[in-house]
Parts: structure tokens; sequence; C-alpha cells
């Protein structure tokens, strides 16, 4: 690179030196008489230098202008390791929770007695109510004092103490706070589970309605098959081919360049909050993905498997099934394999905006503060992920 | 065989100042007219690039020519589009050099190509895009592939066999197309010699025996004499011999290759079929 007629004739001091001078000077100037940040000053010193070093050698200007860069777009994307070091507490609290005070404590203890004396009084005024239904309101009050003192004394104070400590261990997890332990209680873990099987079913079927729509439009969008269904070499026929393959690649474009999180936002404010959302917001993100994916295969597919089906009096349909599918079959379904698994990685956080799954659960705890369920729903998204993962692997080695 | 009700004609082929120009202003056939027998092997020979190639795919339209007229069967096929050119590829056998069989299908399956033209239709159509035939397809590909010997090869994938095998695929598909002409291009240049000898002798037979015409492309001057009662020879793009086997002589031959034939003749593929011991159909 950069050996040309010109640079041979240029010492080779001038060709290191020039450019480096103009850096000098450039980051001096643009340090000293502005008020530029030091990476910015940088990245304009490096490209002044670039723009020196451009007739002389290609290799230093390249080099200058990916160091300008980097120094700019680290500015502008605010890269700070020491910050990541100075807020390591903050990190550890939000992770792991916070140290509990004496305070904390005493707090927390009270807190769980006077739950359990609510309890014992929520009861004994239901007792109090069944049993006189017309006495007045003074009468109440007494009998369910009354009931309760009687049922707190009746009760084994061991009993009643184990209950207290239940409750004081619970609040004073919800005081630490932090994401551990993973919450673990039956009735919750359902509760995830169904969220998560909702999760799977958007991406099934997201992953299904794409690779059914793009396996035909993108026939439609590479020429090796194109040329099956409109052949000829006539100029018009060349032009039609190129037209259609054009305006679909350009709805694949289309399809794939928004996120399915943007997408979902839209489904939702059509559709309203739910699943069908997401699966729609899945399925057409994916559409373009694969469509784009399988075209780029059909372009590569052997040519004269397609003469052999052709030229015995196959129909354009008949050439496609049985010598275009053959060859790209184990393609489509290694690469619909692979959408699938990170559709589901998707799916679980496109309830953030509402169009369900799992991720509208997360939403609301995050917002609750309850980390400790969030720390386990995300375990077990990613023990679902490495499941299908692990049988889509299998799946693939099977086919090849 | 299956039998054949074929209008006796003249000519299987009747081609008129035939000319193919590809984009680029490169002309592949230049003022080409020639003419193949009801009953007749024909073999083309000429160097590389000579337009043999061309001319073949330009009879089954998987080139399109740029001038001149065509007539296969007695059917005027010049310029002809959609189903009509299928009609044409349907009655019209090839061969390929490269075999272009489905390589992930099976041996039956391949064959089973050649029965696609028979189930058209609106309705008829819908079973063979997922590769289901009726019983009376599968019965005429096995016979097929009796016909060229390899019955027993039917449930092994393509790409498993040998390059002769391939080609007897090949050659079973055209028989169950049921082909009224048979068009080989360089059949034999990517097969060893004894491969190459079955191959040649199977299209042999399938000619004497049925009656189809055969046009085959050949490389060696040898394997044509042998086997054609007819030798066209072409170079760049112009038919410059058209006669009776017997009738070329050295000289032509030279003139045909240029310089030296020895050179051309052992290229990269080993023009040797010694034994001339014939093969049969197996259940011909």
């Amino acid at each position: 690179m950069g050996d040309g007629v010109t640079t041979s004739r240029v010492p080779g001091w001038i060709k290191l030196g020039l450019p480096l001078v103009v850096l000098v000077v450039a980051l001096g100037a643009a340090s000293g008489l502005t008020g530029w940040s030091p990476a910015i000053a940088l990245a304009v010193a490096c490209a002044a230098a670039a723009i020196a070093a451009l007739p002389l050698d290609t290799r230093l200007f390249t080099g200058l202008l990916i160091v300008a860069v980097l120094a700019w777009s680290g500015e502008r994307s605010d890269l700070d390791p020491i910050k990541l070091v100075q807020q390591r507490d903050r990190a550890s609290e939000y992770l792991l929770g916070r140290s509990l005070t004496e305070e904390d404590r005493a707090d927390a203890r009270r807190q769980a007695e006077r739950l359990i004396d609510l309890r014992f009084e929520a009861d004994a005024s239901a007792a109090a109510r069944r049993a006189a239904p017309n006495a007045t309101p003074q009468e109440l009050r007494d009998a369910t004092t009354r009931l309760a003192a009687e049922a707190r004394a009746a009760a084994p104070s061991s009993e009643i103490e184990e209950r207290i400590a239940t409750e004081e261990r619970r609040m004073l997890l919800d005081k630490r706070g932090g994401y551990f332990p993973p919450e673990m209680r039956w009735s919750r873990l359902r509760q995830y589970g169904d969220a998560l099987l909702e999760t799977v079913a958007i991406a099934i079927w997201g992953t299904l309605i794409a690779v059914v729509l793009a396996i035909p439009f993108s026939l439609m969008a590479s020429q090796r098959t194109l040329l099956i269904f409109v052949s000829g070499n006539q100029r018009w026929r060349r032009g039609l081919r190129w037209l259609i393959a054009g305006v679909v690649r350009r709805v694949f474009d289309a399809s794939r360049g928004f996120n399915e999180f943007v997408l979902a936002l839209i489904f939702v404010a059509i559709l309203g909050l739910g699943p069908f959302a997401g699966t729609l917001a899945i399925a057409v993100h994916t559409f373009g993905v694969l469509g784009k994916v399988f075209a780029d295969a059909f372009e590569t597919i052997r040519k004269g498997e397609v003469e052999g089906v052709q030229a015995s009096g196959a129909t354009a349909l008949q050439t496609v099934s049985w010598a275009v599918i053959p060859q790209s079959l184990p393609f489509i379904v290694s690469q619909s394999l692979l959408r699938f698994e990170s559709n589901v990685r998707s799916a679980s956080v496109l309830g953030l905006v509402g169009a369900g799954g799992i991720g509208f659960l997360i939403d609301a705890k995050i917002k609750a503060y309850q980390y400790r369920e969030v720390a386990t729903m995300m375990i077990l998204i990613i023990l679902v992920v490495a499941l299908i993962d692990f049988a889509c692997t299998r799946a693939m080695k099977k086919l090849a | 065989m299956q039998a054949r009700t074929q209008p006796s004609l003249a000519h299987a082929i009747e081609v008129e100042n035939l000319g193919v120009e590809f984009s680029g202003g490169v002309h592949a056939l230049r003022d080409v007219s020639l003419r193949v027998g009801a009953n007749e092997m024909v073999a083309i020979i000429g160097p590389s690039g000579a337009g043999k190639s061309t001319l073949l795919r330009s009879i089954n339209r998987l080139v399109d020519p740029t001038s001149g007229t065509m007539r296969v069967n007695g059917v005027e096929t010049t310029g002809v589009q959609g189903r009509r050119v299928r009609d044409l590829r349907a009655q019209t056998g090839m061969i390929f050099q490269q075999f272009n069989l489905v390589s992930r299908l099976t041996v039956l399956q391949n064959v089973l190509v050649g029965r696609l033209r028979f189930r058209q239709g609106l309705l008829a159509m819908w079973p063979t895009l997922v590769r289901w035939f009726n019983a009376e397809d599968h019965a005429a590909a096995r016979r097929s592939l009796e016909q060229v010997g390899i019955a027993e090869l039917a449930s092994r994938r393509a790409s498993d066999l040998s390059g002769g095998q391939q080609q007897r695929v090949a050659i079973a598909k055209v028989l169950a197309q049921g082909a009224r002409l048979i068009l080989a291009d360089e059949p034999i240049a990517s097969l060893d010699p004894r491969s190459a000898r079955v191959v040649m002798d199977t299209l042999a037979t399938i000619n004497r025996e049925t009656g189809v015409p055969v046009l085959v492309n050949l490389h060696h001057v040898e394997v044509a004499r042998r086997y054609a009662s007819r030798i066209i020879g072409m170079r760049q793009g112009r038919v410059v011999f058209d006669g009776p086997a017997g009738a070329l002589t050295t000289d032509m031959t030279r003139d045909l290759y240029g310089e030296d034939v020895e050179h051309t003749e052992k290229g990269a593929n080993e023009p040797v079929l010694a034994s001339s011991e014939p093969v049969g159909l197996a259940h011909g």
C-alpha cells in the first residue's frame, strides 16, 4: 500500500516527519487556543495530521484516521473507566444489598411484631362480627380486643415467636435489597414459568410467520432464482428481474431496519397490549433478516442442478421445489432455528412496552424494587435460552 | 422401452442460420445451419469455445438464440416462450457434462424429475411439489433405471455415486421423460475411460433400439468416429464440416483443431476408448 511512484521519491524523514509536525502543532493549537477537552483536541489534531499524510503514505493516513475516530467516539460515548471504580460501592449495594444498621434491625423487629398483632386483631374482628352481627361499634371494639388477647394467650408463645421471626427475616431482606438470594417461592415460580412460556410462544409464532413469508419473497429477491420465473436475456426481461429483486430487497431492508422493540411499540398502539403485538413485531423483523439471508443463499445455488430439472420440462414451481429447495433446505432450517433462539431472547424484553411475555413482569418488579424476583426471572430466561440453544444445535447437527 | 407413437418425420432437428450473440458482443454462433435425421446419431466435434455447447443449449432453449430459425420434431420452435418452451424441453432430453443431478435427492427421485412433465395440470402439479408421485410414475422410473443397469442404486443419494453411475442416472431420467430427441453435451468429458465407454454404449444402444435421434458433443475425434454415423465439425461458432464419419480426413481434423491434434486430444481427458465390445441395455 502507498508504495507508488509518488512516495518512492519522497525521503523517509519527510514522510514520517511532516505529519508528525502537523500533529504536534495542531495538538498544541487545539488544546491551547480552544476550550476543547483533550480527547477532542487529539481527534482534531490526528485528523489534520492524517490529511497531511494522505499524499505521502496511505498506511500512516489510515492509522491516524483510526486514532482520530476512536478519540472522538470515546469522548462522545463518555468512556470513563474511573467512574466504574468510583461507583463500586453503589454497584455492590445495588446488586448485593446494603449492610443493615442496628436501627434497621430494631425497625424490622418492631414491624414484624406489629404485623402479627394486626393479624390477631383482624381474625378477632371477623370472629366478633360473626358472633354478634347487631352489636354497636363500641361493643365490637371491646369484643375484638378481648378475643385478640384470648387468642394470643391461647397460642403457644414459641409459635408466635416463630411467626414474628419469619416476618422479621422478610422485612430484613426487603430493607437490605439487592438481587440475592433469588426469590424461590413456588407460587411465584409458577407465575414466572407461565410468563416465560408466553415468551416462548411469541417466539415460535413470530419465527414461523417470518419463515413462511420469507421463503417465497426471497425467491423473488435473488437474480438466480428470479431467472426461473422470468427467463430470457432481452433487455426488458433483465430490467424486470432487476426491478423485482430491487423492490423485494428494499422491503427486507425496511422490515429489518426497525428493531423489534420499535415495531412492538407500533403494534401495541394499533392492537393494544398483549402478546399478539409482540408476535407480529418479531415476525416483521425476522422476515427482514431471514429474507435477506435466504436471498443471498439462493444467489449461490448450483446452476447445474436448476438446468438439469428445467431441461426435463419442469414448471417454475417444480424447479424451485426440486432444484432450489433441496440445495438450500439445510441452510434455511439452520438459519430459522438460529433466529428462533435469538427471538426468544428478544421476546423476553418485549413486555417492557406491553407486548406480552416475561418482560412485563420484569418491568413491574423492577419498578417495585423487587430485585430478588427479577433475579429469579433472569436465571429462568438464561436456562430456557440455553436449553433451546442446545436443542437447536442438536437438530442442526442431525440435519447436516 | 415404452411403445412410442412417433410420426415419421424426415428430420428431428432443423436449424437455419442460427446465431447467438451474448451481451457484450461475443458471437458464440454465427449462421449455423444443420439437420439431424429421425434416427440418426450425430456427433459435433471441435475445439473448446467453438460453440458446440451453445448450439445444443440453443436447441432446448437453455440459451436464447438471437437470430435464425429452428424446428424440432417438425414443430416450429423459433422464439417460443413459456409453456411452449416447456413442451420443447419435455420432448428433448439433455445429458450434461457435470451430470446436473440434484445431489441431495436419491437416485430414484432424480429419475422421477423426468416424470414432472406429465404432472403439470392446475391440480396435478401440487403433489409433485412435495415429491409425491403415483404408482405409474414410480414404475416408469424403476424401468428406466433397469434399462441403464443401475436399479440396485435407486435409494442411494445421487452425490454418493461415481461419475459414470451419475451419468447413467441422467440417462435414466431422459428415458423416464420419454424424450423424442436426446442432446448430450460432452457426456464423457468428466469420466474415466471405462465409464465413458459404458455411457457412450448406452446412448448408442438407445439410439439403435428405440430410434431416438442423439446429437452428442464430443471432445475426441476417435470417439465420434466410432459411435456417430455423421460428424459435424465446428470452429469459432461456424459449421466447417458436415458429412459421414468416414469422410473426415486427418487433414480436416488438423484444420479443425489448429496445428497439433495430438495436443488437443491428450488434453485434460484421456481419449482412450480402446475396447469396442458392445454393451447392450440391460433389459432393453
